[in-house]
């Protein structure tokens, strides 16, 4: 399709725009800013008024100062990992052919729906001081001892977080690389220019702003990071979303986790920031100029490179394979044999200590949460990147920000916001399923709207009016032109939304009343009672619900999704 | 009554006068062609009548009614875009059906339809298996299939190449005039404007600086902008030496040149442009006035004629001639260039220009 140039590329705001405006103004408003503002004005009081203890304390406070230090130090040691991994990755994947690439690029999607608790649940499994890779150790070598003491430990977080966010950076720099136009590189070469003077003068500065951005997201992501430091941090280790919790939920001192929740969005948003920016300067490869062209792996010569890459590929296949097979085996392992009584167990009705409820009862709660929460986060979604991408007002840039601020707002501080929101007028839900579903969908729709806006935007605004001079009312043109349209990228969003409420633990953990058990929050009580093969059967169903969400993705063309 | 009335039309966007006071009439069956430079609000004027904008101010009516108060579904005007905006998920007689789907008879209607942009065998195609000719063959087709009172055809030829252009501009043509509709047709090609349209109205910046038949247009420019757009190729500045008996003298770098004009509102002095078509300036002539001395810089071959390209005392100059005189005008050569009076016209030459 040709661009429209001149003057017709204009698009007015109607009346049932600013309408659509409004009702979702009302309704973040009611759900988020509100909840939000209330717990933040916590920070400014104490017991008895208005004061700025609770804030002075948090920055000043040995406790506090370390416990947002060491957040800081084990963002910055996770992101250099994942970094170092992900950065190799991403030079296999540009530089190479072989068999599988297709998966590993798809598979690079999977730390965005995968729980973060499975992870957790898998790395106890798997590096544990009994896990598999010490027994297999202590049998390959004969030892007496655990060689590996890597749980409980800063090593034990930070491996934990380059799990979750290589991937991240593969994907990010991959796709940004794999848009480089050769030509530019070969100019360098017929000037003279030598392998390791094109890498450094050449490759590496186009490189650095999928670099910066992927670095920024992980920062955040690990910064905000809960459940991986609340099972592998032990009683030692804690972040500030640790601090919170058990500030909120334990000790109930709204005040100081007020005061922290502040200075962890300072932090965050800060980062979310440099984030949004550096990825605004990703370059946008230009369709039909020329790409790299991969070299075959299994191609001869064989050379050093190459074995070193083989070696990579070993390590870091144990490193990712390694968790989530344990949990797959030890689901399977009851009473020291192979059995699958732990997941007969999954569907008993019988009162389990652990989860407070019946494991049936939980695995249903969770589905009712996630299909309700998938609905309204699509509904939600959906408008607003309608109105993100048709729009055309004053103020947009700000008013998109605002829509979108739920991204850059930690899963405990909006779980905890809505426990105070809700619980207060006008809503009063304070406790119920309804407070879940809702802290689910405003933690899930900004993901739908980065689904669905690349598509919209690539939907001609012209079509629609080529419907309605057929004679179309505009919801009967979006019916006909752009829901069929939209219809893929609506289902990779509902199947994203889905499984990222059924992996949500953070929120839910802060909201659930006792008597109520989401998977995630089975997961996690199982493993703290040292009940694996139980937790292991729960975690597979969240595995799985995974596993479909990445089929779905990867059919639907997921590689261009934008998470 | 004139099927379309337009009066008075305005639209900003931001500040900027996208289309300041514009004045339309088309009779039933005619064919307007709004001919304009990229930019001068011939899009936008459509955009308002077909109620994709609405307008700050003015007044639209069809067929005696107020379009204004109406949303576009309710206005029954077709309208081909430029880059035809295909539904991609409907066939091609999905596509085509799209307006009609409700009657009863739109089977037939879209049969009929298919006939008359002659896509038969196609119906089941999608957008994408198309070639850009087809899919603005399926464009208009669609756009018709309503029967609307007005088409509003927006640039349809311009993603096209240089021949197929030509043979789909024919095409709209007979088409437009076997269904007897109103239309308007925006182009920046004036070539096309002049092939097909009954009338055409040349725009600049929002407002239209002439409109009339194209013979009118091509042998009776207004004003400098229309003149220059429609092809005059040969601009001269200079400053009115005198003006007597329908006779204007002027002096262009120290070459006296004439043009016949009837305007008066020439005085001694002023600064003036003259516009000279190539086909009408002559090689050769021994007149001190109105000729140049020019060297041959370039032929073209265009077939049939030559342009011969020359610099001249003052500026480049386009001369069309026979291509039999091909060989007369060797590169290199020095020319005297004529100027016949008769064939000159002369606009005031605006300073802010």
């Amino acid at each position: 399709m040709v661009t429209r140039l001149g003057d017709g590329d204009h698009t007015t705001v109607t009346r049932g725009g600013y309408l659509l405006l409004l009702a979702l103004a009302a309704l973040l408003a009611l759900v988020f800013y509100y909840p939000l503002a209330l717990v933040l004005t916590g920070a400014f009081r104490s017991t008895s008024g208005w004061s700025l203890s609770a804030l002075t304390s948090v920055i000043s406070d040995p406790y506090y100062v370390h416990l947002i230090w060491f957040t800081i130090v084990q963002a910055v040691y996770s992101t250099l990992l994942s970094l170092g991994i992900g950065l190799v990755g991403a030079y296999i994947l540009t530089r190479y052919d072989f068999p599988g690439k297709r998966t590993i690029r798809s598979l690079t999607v999977i730390p965005f729906v995968l729980p973060a608790i499975v992870v957790a649940l898998g790395f106890i499994l798997f590096f544990g001081n009994s896990g598999y890779l010490n027994r297999a150790l202590i049998s390959l070598f004969g030892l007496s001892r655990p060689p590996l003491h890597i749980l409980y430990s800063l090593t034990g977080i930070v491996l934990a977080h380059a799990f979750y966010n290589a991937p991240i950076v593969m994907r990010v720099v991959s796709a940004s690389w794999e848009g480089f136009d050769p030509s530019i590189d070969e100019a360098a070469v017929s000037l003279g220019a030598g392998r390791m003077r094109r890498f450094i003068g050449i490759t590496l500065p186009r490189l650095m702003p999928a670099i910066l951005s992927s670095s920024a997201l992980v920062f955040v992501f690990t910064f905000l990071s809960f459940p991986i430091v609340l099972t592998l941090g032990g009683a030692r280790y804690a972040t500030i979303e640790v601090g919170i919790y058990t500030l909120v939920r334990t000790l109930l001192d709204y005040n100081h986790g007020a005061a922290l929740i502040l200075v962890e969005m300072t932090i965050s948003l800060f980062f979310t920031y440099l984030y949004l920016r550096a990825e605004g300067h990703l370059a946008i490869p230009t369709q039909g100029s020329r790409r790299l062209s991969p070299r075959r792996f299994l191609a001869p010569p064989v050379s050093v490179g190459k074995v070193l890459i083989a070696l990579y590929v070993l390590l870091v296949g144990i490193f990712f394979l390694g968790p989530i097979v344990s949990i797959v085996i030890d689901s399977l392992r009851s009473a020291q044999s192979w059995s699958i009584a732990n997941y007969a167990q999954l569907l008993s009705q019988r009162y389990s200590p652990f989860l407070g409820t019946s494991p049936l009862a939980t695995v249903r709660t969770s589905l009712i949460i996630g299909s309700l929460a998938t609905m309204a986060s699509l509904l939600v979604g959906t408008m607003i990147a309608f109105f993100v991408v048709r729009g055309r007002i004053v103020g947009r840039w700000i008013i998109e920000a605002a829509l979108m601020a739920p991204l850059a707002v930690s899963s405990v501080a909006i779980g905890f916001a809505l426990l105070r929101g809700l619980s207060a007028p006008p809503l009063r839900l304070g406790g119920t399923l309804t407070a879940v579903v809702i802290a689910h969908a405003v933690l899930t729709y900004p993901f739908v709207v980065r689904v669905l806006r690349p598509i919209l935007e690539g939907l001609d605004p012209q079509l629609v009016e080529a419907a309605r001079s057929l004679g179309s009312s505009r919801l009967r043109a979006f019916l006909d032109v752009e829901l069929p349209l939209l219809r893929r990228g609506l289902l990779v969003a509902a199947v994203f939304a889905f499984a990222l409420s059924m992996g949500e633990m953070s929120a839910t953990i802060i909201l659930m009343r006792p008597g109520l058990s989401t998977i995630p929050i089975a997961v996690y009580g199982l493993l703290s009672a040292r009940q694996f093969g139980a937790a292991s059967a729960m975690a597979v169903v969240l595995i799985a619900v995974t596993a479909a969400s990445f089929i779905v993705i990867d059919r639907l063309g997921g590689e261009k999704i934008n998470a | 009554m004139p099927e379309l009335e337009v009066r008075n039309l305005h639209k900003s966007f931001g500040g900027v006068r996208a289309v300041d006071g514009i004045n339309l009439t088309i009779e039933r069956g005619e064919l307007l062609a709004l001919l304009g430079p990229s930019g001068c609000g011939k899009t936008t004027t459509l955009r308002l009548i077909a109620g994709f904008d609405r307008p700050d101010k003015g007044t639209i009516m069809l067929q005696g009614q107020d379009l204004l108060s109406m949303p576009p579904e309710k206005r029954k005007i077709g309208f081909v875009f430029q880059d035809y905006a295909l539904f991609p998920h409907m066939t091609v007689a999905q596509n085509i059906a799209y307006g009609i789907r409700f009657t009863a008879s739109h089977r037939e209607l879209v049969r009929e339809m298919i006939g008359l942009v002659d896509l038969l065998g196609l119906e089941r195609r999608y957008p994408r298996q198309l070639s850009s000719g087809q899919c603005q063959r399926v464009a208009v087709a669609r756009a018709l299939a309503p029967r609307p009172s007005l088409l509003l055809l927006d640039e349809p030829l311009s993603a096209l190449d240089a021949k197929l252009r030509e043979s789909l501009r024919q095409e709209i043509r007979r088409i437009q005039q076997e269904v007897k509709l109103a239309t308007i047709h925006v182009t920046h090609d004036q070539d096309e404007a002049m092939a097909i349209s009954d009338r055409m109205a040349v725009m600049q910046t929002g407002r239209i600086e002439q409109i009339g038949t194209p013979p009118e247009i091509y042998s009776h420019p207004k004003s400098a902008f229309v003149a220059s757009f429609i092809g005059c190729a040969n601009m001269i500045a200079g400053t009115v030496i005198s003006v007597s008996e329908g006779l204007l003298e002027m002096n262009a770098s120290g070459v006296r040149l004439c043009a016949a004009t009837s305007d008066r509102d020439f005085y001694p002095g002023d600064d003036v442009l003259l516009f000279c078509k190539e086909e009408d300036l002559r090689l050769g002539g021994q007149d001190a006035t109105c000729v140049v001395a020019a060297k041959v810089i370039l032929t073209e071959y265009h077939g049939e004629t030559i342009i011969v390209h020359l610099e001249g005392q003052i500026g480049p100059l386009r001369v069309r001639l026979p291509a039999i005189m091909a060989s007369n005008v060797p590169v290199g050569m020095q020319v005297s260039v004529f100027f016949p009076p008769q064939a000159c016209l002369v606009f005031p030459q605006k300073r802010n220009n």
